[in-house]
């Protein structure tokens, strides 16, 4: 049984766009952006209405094309093209970036040159090591974002608003972070598609109407674990079924990008992932021991570190400690094509792992599906050898 | 002791060959590298035949200058791994500098007995071997096809024997290609000591705050370098550190103005004089006679009309450089020639303000970077040359997969044909070969005739 149905899924997004429409005809403004290391609180506590643009097609990449060279990153290209077609990027009044990796820092030029929208871009260090001047330089970067917004929306900046924007997306985390911890249990109560979805409302809802849906998502997982507990066959859930547990980690897994996930979850649970579209985007919390704007600026500076950052080996202790914990016995790593920091990183993280790694590699076009469908089959079927040779569970 | 240059050239391997049986033993034995040391063994004035006998087969294809100073620049450049090792022979500092493309390197020169040196330039190295072997070794390590030709570099940290193993390596991110940046953090995984340095974007009014904060960042190079070598940087040895690499730039910028101008030297020589700019070739004072050789040579073509292009042939802006040298030649045996050049180290190429504190002044440069900003300010920095130069086209030449190259180039192209209206080529240099590739070919010869009938059409 799912623990959020595919038609409630899409019905909160359905009415979230229209209540977006509504806002915006009353005269509130829409920002979106794009990357896990935007501080929406930020946008929010400037009066405006932050939402994460994430989504990617074929399609849209194609359309993309026209602004850049097909051998762009497929992610880029297809917020490019997203602009044409899809109505939450046509909704957006300002968008806010931060330059990441190369192809992310030049994509704001390309939107202003082809959209007449206000662009914010935000640079944050490419160095992760946290040193002072750094810390200090994103920060300044975050004032110059806040007056910004504050100039596009005309409000006048208020720290408490963005006191309580802090407190309201820290809920969010927590929140996320406990739905998420549902995957440790055996067999999972929740599934990593589902982790996904949820984590692209949160973005999408208002910080409220999130908090809401994460809280009730969070009590039906306690309902479901006690009676998993008080039960032993639970006919709702079935009979438990130990089936390998992988890992899903690599570039940008957008929100329609699942054909890989529904191949992996037709044999395996995916328990846990490294991705800016998962774990990666609710991990920690802000701690308010200085003032808010250096909190929130040493709070991303230093989230788990998208692969680009450099030196990346947070990431790698992330990914050994998420496999140790969630006792992952493969992992999927999914790159996009021409997306250099992920794909160079393939073969030291395979080695560094000692777990068996798939490396798929994709654009959206689906042009390899069946292959790929064979890849992840045969992948699967190892793991569950595996499983069987090492008698685990 | 006397040698004068014959009528100016291009002239090939071959006759490099017979010309350099001309050239005076005396001559030949004054030329060292690393002096006032005048050991035998730094001899560097060879012909090009000696480099390609240790595996530089593409030179055997290439068109050459044959004025000395030319000789001397290409005997000095083929020599650099020679000289690296060399220099660690010799008690030096071999510093690997990656990724910022100038700037670093400033400051590594004004320690004593260190040895700068770029591994981002073994990028020609495949070319001009005409092998893949680095780029196979890369590739073992992570790096593999659809990616730049820079990570040739990471393949020679692995093989050990292209340049000796740094003392240290400065490793500079941030507004820098996704592709570079992942040959950096290869080289960190493979040699697990780097010293990462941040090199901000440009943004628009905050010039005065990215100095600040790259200073900082140029503190912690200051003390890493000072650590190593157990010497305290003073102002006097970074304001002279300063003063040599803007000998250098200066003497750059005057063979760039009298190359491009007036066709006094041909474009591979002057994309190589560009190119000192980075790292001097790991030894400043060797690399500063020869430019002032080079400069020399120039002048005195100028003032006694001896021209080695043709001054009505057509003029040409280039985007990005052509990992593949050939290309520039290709291009001038189609009585075509440079005249104005973008090769991604405007930051390298700025003369640092010497009245600024050093850091600050090396700092100010590192944000004129040619990458540091946004594409249509890399296109203006084109469109300025190519105005003042008259170029009739622009090629750009790009990586497949290169980051900023899968990024900018449509838009630069779009900003070109706004801003100044003139026909542009782009194509991506094909894998190491001996010949540039049929398609490439063709395409650079419909280009200039196209380029052609427009002149003909305006006269």
């Amino acid at each position: 049984m799912a623990i959020i149905a595919d038609s409630e899924i899409e019905r909160l997004r359905r009415e979230r766009i229209e209540e977006l429409k509504r806002i915006r005809s009353e005269g509130q403004k829409v920002v979106g952006y794009i990357c896990q290391y935007v501080p929406v609180e930020i946008i929010q506590a400037a009066g405006a209405i932050g939402v994460r643009l994430a989504r990617a097609d074929y399609l849209s990449s194609l359309l993309g094309e026209q602004f850049l060279r097909a051998d762009a990153c497929p992610f880029c290209k297809s917020c490019l093209g997203k602009f044409e077609t899809d109505p939450l990027y046509q909704l957006t009044d300002a968008l806010v970036f931060v330059n990441t990796c190369d192809m992310m820092r030049r994509l704001p030029e390309a939107v202003g040159a082809q959209k007449n929208l206000p662009v914010f871009q935000v640079y944050l260090p490419r160095n992760s090591e946290p040193c002072l001047n750094r810390i200090e330089e994103f920060e300044r970067q975050l004032a110059l974002l806040r007056d910004g917004l504050t100039n596009l929306t005309g409000r006048n900046w208020d720290d408490h608003r963005l006191l309580t924007a802090i407190k309201d997306y820290n809920l969010i985390r927590a929140l996320l972070t406990r739905i998420d911890s549902a995957r440790q249990t055996l067999p999972p109560l929740v599934k990593g598609s589902e982790i996904l979805d949820i984590v692209a409302l949160s973005w999408l809802l208002s910080p409220k109407q999130a908090i809401d849906l994460l809280t009730e998502v969070s009590q039906r997982l306690n309902a479901l674990n006690l009676r998993r507990k008080t039960e032993d066959i639970n006919p709702e859930l079935g009979p438990p079924s130990f089936r390998p547990r992988v890992m899903i980690a690599g570039s940008i897994l957008t929100e329609d990008d699942r054909e890989v996930i529904q191949m992996l979850e037709a044999q395996a649970d995916i328990v846990a992932d490294e991705l800016c579209t998962g774990v990666r985007f609710f991990a920690g919390q802000i701690e308010l021991d200085k003032g808010p704007l250096r909190a929130i600026a040493r709070f991303y500076f230093n989230r788990i570190p998208c692969a680009y950052r450099r030196p990346n080996d947070l990431l790698y202790e992330h990914l050994q400690q998420l496999i140790q914990e969630r006792r992952v016995q493969g992992v999927i790593y999914k790159t996009l094509l021409y997306c250099d920091p992920w794909r160079f990183e393939a073969k030291h993280l395979r080695q560094m792992l000692k777990i068996p790694v798939l490396e798929i590699d994709g654009d959206y076009s689906g042009a390899n599906i069946e292959q790929l469908r064979t890849r992840i089959e045969a992948f699967i079927e190892t793991l569950g050898q595996h499983q069987e040779a090492d008698g685990e569970f | 002791m006397s040698y004068q240059d014959p009528q100016p050239a291009r002239i090939t391997f071959e006759q490099w060959d017979e010309l350099f049986a001309r050239i005076p033993d005396e001559l030949i034995d004054r030329f060292h590298y690393f002096p006032p040391n005048s050991f035998s063994w730094s001899k560097y004035l060879f012909p090009p035949q000696t480099f390609a006998i240790y595996g530089a087969r593409h030179l055997r294809r290439l068109k050459f200058d044959n004025s000395l100073a030319s000789l001397r620049l290409w005997g000095f450049v083929n020599n650099e791994s020679e000289r690296l090792f060399r220099a660690r022979q010799m008690g030096k500092r071999v510093i690997a500098v990656m990724g910022d493309l100038g700037p670093l390197a400033v400051i590594v020169n004004s320690f004593p007995d260190c040895i700068p040196f770029y591994p981002d330039c073994w990028w020609w190295t495949p070319f001009a071997m005409e092998s893949k072997v680095l780029l196979d070794a890369a590739a073992s390590l992570g790096i593999g096809e659809a990616t730049c030709f820079s990570r040739a570099a990471l393949g020679a940290f692995a093989k050990h024997s292209y340049f000796p193993d740094p003392d240290l390596i400065l490793a500079a991110t941030g507004a820098s290609c996704d592709d570079y940046s992942g040959v950096e953090s290869l080289v960190a995984k493979l040699t697990g000591r780097v010293k990462w340095v941040e090199t901000p974007l440009r943004l628009s009014g905050q010039n005065e705050q990215l100095i600040r904060f790259l200073v900082a960042e140029y503190h912690r190079v200051v003390s890493a370098l000072e650590d190593l070598t157990g010497t305290r940087l003073t102002g006097t040895m970074l304001k002279d550190g300063i003063r040599r690499a803007n000998r250098v730039r200066h003497l750059t910028s005057r063979l760039r103005q009298l190359a491009y101008q007036h066709g006094v030297l041909p474009a591979l020589e002057t994309m190589m004089v560009e190119f000192g700019c980075l790292h001097y070739y790991s030894d400043i004072t060797e690399w500063t006679a020869i430019l002032e050789h080079l400069l020399s040579t120039a002048e005195f073509r100028l003032k006694n009309g001896l021209l080695v292009l043709n001054p009505e042939s057509l003029r040409i802006a280039w985007l990005t450089p052509p990992a593949d040298p050939l290309l520039l030649c290709f291009v001038e045996d189609h009585n075509a020639r440079l005249v104005a050049t973008e090769y991604v180290i405007n930051q390298a190429l700025s003369i640092i303000d010497e009245s600024l504190p050093g850091l600050a002044g090396i700092a100010r440069t590192t944000l004129a970077g040619s990458l540091n900003g946004t594409s249509a300010q890399r296109a203006e920095l084109l469109i300025t040359q190519a105005r003042t130069n008259q170029a009739e086209g622009v090629i750009v030449s790009g990586i497949l997969g290169g980051s900023h190259c899968a990024m900018e180039s449509k838009l630069i192209a779009q900003h070109i044909k706004q801003r100044h209206n003139i026909p542009i080529l782009e194509f991506d240099v094909a894998p190491p070969a001996k010949e540039v590739d049929r398609q490439t070919r063709t395409r650079i010869e419909a280009f200039l005739e196209v380029l052609r009938s427009r002149r003909c059409q305006k006269s």
